[in-house]
């Protein structure tokens, strides 16, 4: 069965459900709900990028303003950016292979098989997420570093020399790969959960095996979650600076971002190298949701219909172990190597002394530093995230649930600064408001605002590819029943696309908690968060007492991941 | 008689010499506490102060700045030396001036002052400086100095020979083949300085060749100074072509095997220094938070941090050497500053790596 097949599920192409057709009054208020939208987004995510392209391409003389392009006539001739642009393509795309097959494999394995401790191997598996990318980077620096590396040492004293080296493309697309992978696993694991088995269930009383379900109906319908979370990992590691500075630049494999970077740490900062290589992650981007967009154009995917169900489970007699130990390969490899690494790096009086110490774990209640930063860092983090899943819901019900005119457009807006590097995004932020007359330049609603710009797409992928399972027909019935569009939406909508809902939660919580480039141009002493303290300490060499601010920060995420997930199963064991 | 009455008038001329002498002192004395007693009320009048800089000193100055002052808030931001300075620039640009004092690299500081951005300041503490803490061009003061020179892990170059001066990097041992590890002189102010410094010593060929040496022994590029010191202490990359005392000195006081080592013809000083912005929304806070940076008291605190004070009378840090008594290249950061391509390019030419 193909994709098309399950086209008839869903609303007729070309008609429009009832519930939206479109009255003179009703196009009225669409209209201003959508400018509103779009003049909410612009200021957000849309601003900042013109500000920094303005910035680039806009130089001062004489006192006054003129257009100059040295920057594209420059990035053009140098060789050095060509291949940075390059390395881009090729790290990004293997990433995303990489990211999306242990992402699939993994949501498939954990929804709907009898994997033992499904639930617990899913928690463990979004975890890589919460470590910071440099210190994920680290962590492998340890384990895949000539000379000292942890596989290494052991595989050198057999006589098999240094298998391992870390720096190298395959280094590097492994490191950002196996961090990215969650990202994936989270959006494929939340549409397999909306999945309705009823689809599956008529493939195998047609006569299909297992295995030919598995590819033939329950991949293809979980498709749009597929592509979107590979777009996702793609749009990700393009934009990714920590990995591929720390990594890449020791064997000079250099990406854009890293580019970016260096761009950024110069006197005087060519603003203009800075905006052509954001515009060529930016173009990266685009082409790959285009592709996207042309990959599923003319299907429907709905899967979530009126009728109720439950995900199927399928029951694996002894192959489930064989899953549950590739699975716990994966965590070792991904989780508990690197947090092994994290937290014997943390009790160490410096990194692998073999002398330890729990002066740097009692660093984190004894200072004040990590008080107020942790405060920060909380703030920051809950309202941007709220903030973001909450616009990024508006925007998907728009683009996934109406026909205004240039929804399309308020997709776009979002997705942009989605490839482009958060440092570079961040100037265009400080460029931005340091432009416009009020501000709140040098407040913590700066690094707010910055944060939400960035990663409103992330919230609009996950959203939204779970809202498109869902068939209109249910808010249709609610609006007939006498429900009225609030009523709808609170007791039907909603409750369908929760699941997604919480995961853009804690997926965006998860970015901000450690986001450390976005804030680093932002932030002053009041708004200084945790990430800024690690990025500190590691300037001065303190590698132990990083890993321990590694290790709170991992807590937060976590916790807070267990406190949501706890959550919502009080409420599921409530409602049934 | 008469020599008795000259001698009585000598003495009493000199005694009242002496007293007028010690009563302008102390009209002196009163009239600078009174100076200051109005500093400080202006200061606190203003009630905060933004301080941008270093990420290892501007926390320890704002932390006993703070708790001597408590009736100022502070603000600040610190990174990487250009990268703060750039947004320094941006917000001067946009006409939106936050910063009140810059206090850190030198050659940033010197870079805002001939850019117009500083206000021509001098503390009045600098009588307690040492030659060190003032600079040749003034206009501002350095706060603390750093000192660079060659840094390797000893263990793992336990069986090796060492580097005991730079142009041991002409021809350099094959045993420190994949060893070595440098930063960046466009994004680092000390490995600016550093290179600098060899190129004003040793010239474009012989400086030229100690680089190509590095690079000829495998030698590699770090992001930062922070990156080459973990890697130093784990034994990945056990020899340093340099590396800085405040990324340094810290793992060496919890007992990581590495040790700084002073080249034959010298390490280079490299010092963090203090500018007050043009445009200081808070000048006078601004002021009395760069003379307090000066004081005794702060000095030590640097001091007792692993960073080297710039005051007469204030040790340097324990286990460092002595800075005065260090055999220090030569530097004209000034000069270095106005041929910065040209030396930047010379490092990208020599050693291969690109700086952007």
């Amino acid at each position: 069965m193909s994709t098309e097949t399950t086209a008839h599920v869903g609303p007729p192409q070309g008609e429009m459900p009832s519930l939206f057709k479109r009255s003179p009054s009703r196009s009225l208020r669409q209209a201003g709900w959508l400018t509103l939208a779009c003049m909410v987004l612009a200021v957000f995510s849309l601003f900042p990028l013109i500000a920094l392209v303005v910035r680039g391409f806009v130089e001062t003389e004489g006192g006054r303003l003129i257009l100059t392009f040295s920057a594209v006539k420059t990035v053009m001739s140098q060789s050095g950016y060509w291949f940075a642009a390059w390395n881009t393509v090729v790290v990004s795309i293997g990433s995303m292979i990489l990211a999306a097959v242990i992402g699939v494999i993994l949501a498939w394995c954990l929804v709907r098989t009898n994997v033992p401790f499904a639930r617990l191997l899913e928690q463990l598996a979004t975890m890589p997420i919460f470590i910071p990318p440099f210190i994920g980077a680290f962590a492998w620096v340890l384990i895949g570093a000539p000379r000292i590396g942890l596989f290494n040492l052991p595989a050198k004293g057999l006589g098999f020399g240094e298998p391992l080296d870390i720096y190298t493309y395959t280094g590097l697309i492994w490191t950002i790969g196996i961090y990215i992978a969650p990202y994936v696993m989270m959006i494929v694991a939340s549409a397999l959960r909306n999945m309705d088995p009823s689809l599956e269930e008529a493939a195998q009383v047609a006569g299909l095996s297992r295995v030919q379900t598995m590819f033939r109906i329950t991949l293809p319908v979980v498709a749009p979650s597929i592509l979107s979370g590979s777009v996702l990992a793609f749009v990700i590691s393009i934009g990714l600076f920590g990995t591929p500075v720390l990594l890449g630049m020791t064997k000079e494999i250099y990406l854009v971002t890293a580019r970016i970077y260096l761009e950024l740490q110069q006197f005087p900062p060519s603003f203009g190298i800075v905006a052509v290589l954001a515009i060529y992650l930016m173009i990266l981007s685009v082409i790959a949701n285009l592709l996207q967009g042309w990959a599923l154009r003319g299907r429907s995917f709905v899967t979530v219909t009126g009728k109720g169900f439950r995900p199927r489970i399928i029951q694996l007699a002894a192959g489930r172990y064989v899953v549950a130990s590739i699975i716990w390969l994966y965590l070792l490899l991904t989780v508990i190597g690197p947090i092994i690494i994290i937290v014997a790096a943390s009790v160490s009086t410096y990194t692998w002394s073999g002398k330890f110490t729990w002066n740097n774990i009692a660093f984190l209640w004894e200072s004040q530093d990590v008080r107020s930063t942790l405060w920060n860092s909380l703030i920051i983090t809950i309202l941007a995230a709220s903030a973001t899943t909450v616009l990024g819901l508006i925007v998907s019900w728009i683009t996934a649930r109406t026909r205004m005119r240039g929804r399309q457009f308020l997709e776009h807006v979002v997705l942009l600064p989605m490839s482009v590097p958060s440092l570079a995004f961040a100037l265009g932020v400080s460029f931005f408001w340091l432009w416009v007359p009020w501000s709140v330049y040098g407040t913590v609603w700066i690094i707010i605002i910055g944060l939400i710009g960035r990663y409103i797409s992330y919230s609009v992928r996950s959203i939204t590819s779970s809202l498109i399972q869902i068939h209109p027909e249910l808010e249709e019935s609610a609006r007939i029943s006498g429900f009225g569009w609030g009523s709808t939406m609170w007791r039907v909508t909603l409750p369908l696309v929760l699941p997604a809902i919480i995961s853009s939660w804690v997926m965006v919580y998860s970015i901000f908690i450690s986001e450390l480039s976005m804030v680093l141009p932002l932030y002053t002493t009041s708004s200084r968060t945790l990430s800024i303290l690690s990025f500190d300490t590691w300037a001065v060499g303190e590698f132990s007492l990083v890993a321990s601010l590694s290790l709170l920060q991992l807590l937060l995420g976590v916790g807070v991941m267990w406190f949501v997930t706890h959550i919502t199963k009080q409420r599921q064991i409530a409602a049934t | 008689m008469t020599s008795t009455k000259t001698r009585r008038g000598v003495l009493r001329g000199l005694a009242t010499a002496s007293t007028l002498a010690l009563l302008a002192s102390l009209s002196v004395t009163q009239s600078a506490r009174a100076a200051d007693a109005a500093l400080i009320a202006a200061a606190e009048k203003e009630g905060q102060i933004v301080v941008y800089g270093d990420p290892f000193t501007v926390p320890l100055l704002l932390k006993a700045f703070g708790a001597k002052y408590p009736k100022i808030k502070v603000t600040s931001a610190t990174g990487d030396g250009w990268q703060i300075y750039n947004r320094f620039v941006a917000e001067n640009g946009a006409n939106r001036p936050l910063m009140d004092v810059m206090y850190q690299a030198e050659d940033t500081v010197i870079t805002a002052k001939t850019s117009g951005y500083l206000a021509n300041f001098t503390s009045s503490e600098v009588g307690s400086l040492t030659k060190l803490g003032l600079p040749a061009g003034g206009g501002y003061v350095r706060g603390n100095g750093n000192l660079i020179m060659f840094a390797y892990n000893h263990e793992a170059m336990a069986k090796k020979p060492l580097p005991k001066d730079w142009t041991d990097y002409i021809t350099p041992p094959a045993e420190w083949e994949g060893l070595g590890a440098m930063s960046n002189p466009g994004s680092s102010s000390a490995t600016f300085a550093t290179i600098a410094a060899l190129y004003q010593t040793y010239g474009a060929e012989k400086g030229g060749a100690i680089l190509k040496g590095f690079r000829s022994a495998k030698g590699e590029l770090n992001p930062s100074m922070g990156v080459m010191a973990t890697k130093l202490q784990t034994g990945e990359r056990p020899l340093d072509f340099f590396n800085i005392t405040t990324a340094v000195s810290g793992i060496i006081a919890k007992g990581a095997p590495v040790t700084m080592a002073v080249p034959a013809s010298g390490g280079v000083a490299q010092f963090n220094a203090i500018g007050i912005s043009a445009k200081a929304p808070n000048p006078n806070a601004a002021r009395l938070l760069a003379d307090f940076a000066l004081t005794a008291e702060m000095q030590a605190v640097f001091s007792e941090a692993g960073v080297y004070p710039v005051r007469t009378g204030v040790a340097s840090p324990k286990g460092l050497p002595v800075l005065t008594e260090v055999k220090l290249m030569d530097l004209d950061l000034e000069k270095a500053l106005k041929d910065r391509e040209t030396i930047l390019n010379w490092w990208a030419t020599s050693t291969g790596f690109s700086y952007r």
